[in-house]
């Protein structure tokens, strides 16, 4: 582990690597629902004309 | 030659600031909205940039990077409360751009007045008064962070350094008002990633690498430093405490009119995702570079007598001086930044909810309102400025008051009034009263010695609903159209689309192909190519 104990590494690594994760997930997510709305908006603007 | 050298870049730096105020003095003048919230046009990069440039302020390249100096390890959790942010960007942007739409609101006490049909004025006021002295507070602590920086870096006198920086602060904020202060954000936080992320890696080389800077830690302060334990091997209850008290900060970003405004600046809603994925990365790179930077600089700087003078030391100490002019001028734009962000902010409060909306019933043209922000920027940064130069000992505790104060004030309602109907006026302009005394008396008297923003903003939410409980909540044909249009859901389940929303997703569909029929695709190729055609058969 070299000059750092676990618990050091731990706070360094886990942290970044789970906050970057989780917003890049809801990031993924939110680009598909905002497919499905501009699929839905499309459909609508069709069945308005 | 070097101080020559770092002063030059330094003094280019700041004329190019004012310039951007030049420069952008006339599309701010264009309307209240252009002036105070960009006209709605500015792109994720510049906003997320302009969000976390204006959070960030000294604490980033003064205060951090000395915590890490002498704490070591624990300073890290200050990069964990950035969870906070996280918060914001999942569940209350989107919900503050789409309110502030809807109530066609500009300024953060224009959105809670409009939300809570405060016609008496009542929350108006509250908000003026306890912005305008937590964000002069603020600012002025700003100041002495930013004369301190001169004196040591550059050996120009505190007084001057405050005059001067503080002087073209105010002009370029009085001059080009929203667009500018995003700009320049945007600019000053790409230079403090720069920084934050560059000075530890050079420093780290500089000592033999990463492991090597552990052992030589270790040898030097002991094992417990490189723990994040505060001091201790384990876990301890103080320890726990001091996390606590730590990740309590992060509440700062929920509140804070000044980062919450940033979202009510967004072109929609569907910017957010992409504001987040920066921010964070951001984020990251910030809080831990300048947690690294300490660290390091008990290495190689074992014996300074003032931990926070670690950043601009190991700045001229390391770096040749064309390269440390430019991290200095990113050292500055943390301050600069949030020292124009909340005079903005407290000006804008001023002009749009004091002189327009309460003494002039909203009649008052948008030339006059800007006119009004200009004056109150100049008297608000003025006041600062003189504080600032004859500084009390409490002025950097008290620039930690502000931040407490301001988002325990506006954190709760808002947060509140964005999911539940039956949040009342009273209830809200209690919690916005409870928050900031809590924060103060919290300082004074600590129960627990627990970072004095946590308990108040809990106190504000259960003051909040209490009083909601009890009191008439908003009420009316009106009121219940306008919320019923706020939680509207699209068929997916998700809050219907805005009029920006549908505006980006047409914007979308024009140029994107896949979303098109094939007769719109044909209709469209022969018409583009007729434009392209024309000039040719006129001529």
């Amino acid at each position: 582990m070299g000059g750092f104990p676990l618990s050091g590494w731990l706070i360094i690594i886990l942290p970044p690597v789970l906050m970057i994760l989780s917003v890049v997930l809801w990031y993924i997510r939110e680009v598909k629902m905002e497919k499905l709305e501009n699929e839905l908006v499309r459909k609508n603007n069709i069945r308005g004309e | 030659m070097s101080h020559i050298g770092i002063l030059v870049i330094v003094i280019l730096y700041l004329v190019f600031l004012l310039v951007v105020g030049f420069w952008y003095s006339k599309a701010s003048s264009a309307g209240s909205s252009e002036y105070f919230l960009g006209g709605r046009k500015m792109g994720p990069w510049v906003l997320s940039m302009s969000e976390k440039a204006s959070e960030s302020s000294g604490f980033m390249t003064v205060g951090l990077p000395g915590e890490g100096y002498s704490t070591g390890m624990s300073s890290v959790w200050n990069a964990v409360s950035s969870v906070f942010s996280i918060f914001n960007w999942f569940f209350f942007a989107k919900r503050i751009r789409r309110l502030s739409e809807i109530l066609k609101s500009i300024t953060i006490p224009d959105l809670l007045s409009a939300r809570f049909q405060d016609h008496t004025h009542v929350m108006r006021m509250v908000s003026i008064v306890i912005m305008t002295i937590f964000q002069t507070v603020y600012v002025c602590a700003q100041f002495v962070a930013f004369g301190v920086l001169f004196e040591v870096v550059l050996g120009v006198s505190f007084s001057i350094g405050v005059i001067v920086g503080g002087i073209i602060t105010i002009i370029y904020t009085m001059l080009g008002g929203f667009f500018a202060v995003a700009l320049t954000d945007f600019i000053q936080g790409l230079l403090m990633a720069f920084a934050l992320f560059i000075l530890p890696i050079l420093a780290i080389i500089e000592i033999g690498g990463f492991n090597r800077m552990g052992t030589l830690l270790g040898e030097s302060m002991g094992t417990e430093f490189l723990q994040p334990f505060f001091g201790e091997s384990l876990l301890t209850l103080a320890g726990l405490i001091a996390i606590i008290s730590y990740l309590f900060i992060g509440f700062g970003f929920n509140g804070s009119p000044h980062i919450l405004v940033r979202y009510m600046a967004l072109r929609n809603t569907r910017d957010v995702k992409r504001i987040a994925l920066i921010g964070i990365i951001w984020m990251m790179i910030a809080y831990y570079g300048a947690s690294f930077i300490g660290m390091s600089g008990a290495v190689l700087f074992p014996n300074l007598e003032n931990p926070e003078h670690i950043f601009p030391t190991m700045t001229v100490e390391l770096l040749p001086w064309w390269l440390a002019g430019i991290i200095l001028a990113g050292a500055l734009s943390a301050m600069m930044s949030s020292i124009d962000s909340m005079l903005l902010i407290a000006s804008s409060t001023i002009a749009e909810d004091l002189w327009n909306k309460v003494l002039h019933k909203g009649e008052l043209d948008e030339g006059r309102t800007i006119l009004i922000s200009r004056i109150a920027t100049a008297v608000i940064g003025g006041f600062g400025i003189i504080i600032a130069l004859n500084p009390l000992d409490s002025v950097f505790w008290l620039a930690v008051f502000a931040w407490a104060g301001l988002a325990t004030c506006f954190g709760p309602p808002i947060i509140l009034s964005l999911f539940w109907k039956g949040v009342t006026k009273w209830g809200a302009i209690s919690g916005m009263i409870v928050g900031p005394v809590v924060t103060v008396l919290w300082y004074f008297f600590p129960p627990v010695d627990i970072y004095e923003g946590g308990p108040a903003f809990i106190a504000a939410l259960v003051v909040i609903v209490v009083v909601s409980l009890f009191t008439q909540p908003p009420k009316g044909e009106e009121f219940d159209r306008m919320w019923d249009e706020y939680t509207e859901k699209s068929e997916l389940g998700r809050l219907a689309p805005l009029p920006s929303d549908l505006e980006s997703v047409k914007t979308l569909q024009k140029s994107d192909v896949s979303t098109k029929t094939e007769k719109e695709i044909v209709t469209q190729l022969l018409n583009s190519r007729m434009r392209t055609a024309s000039p040719y058969v006129n001529k």
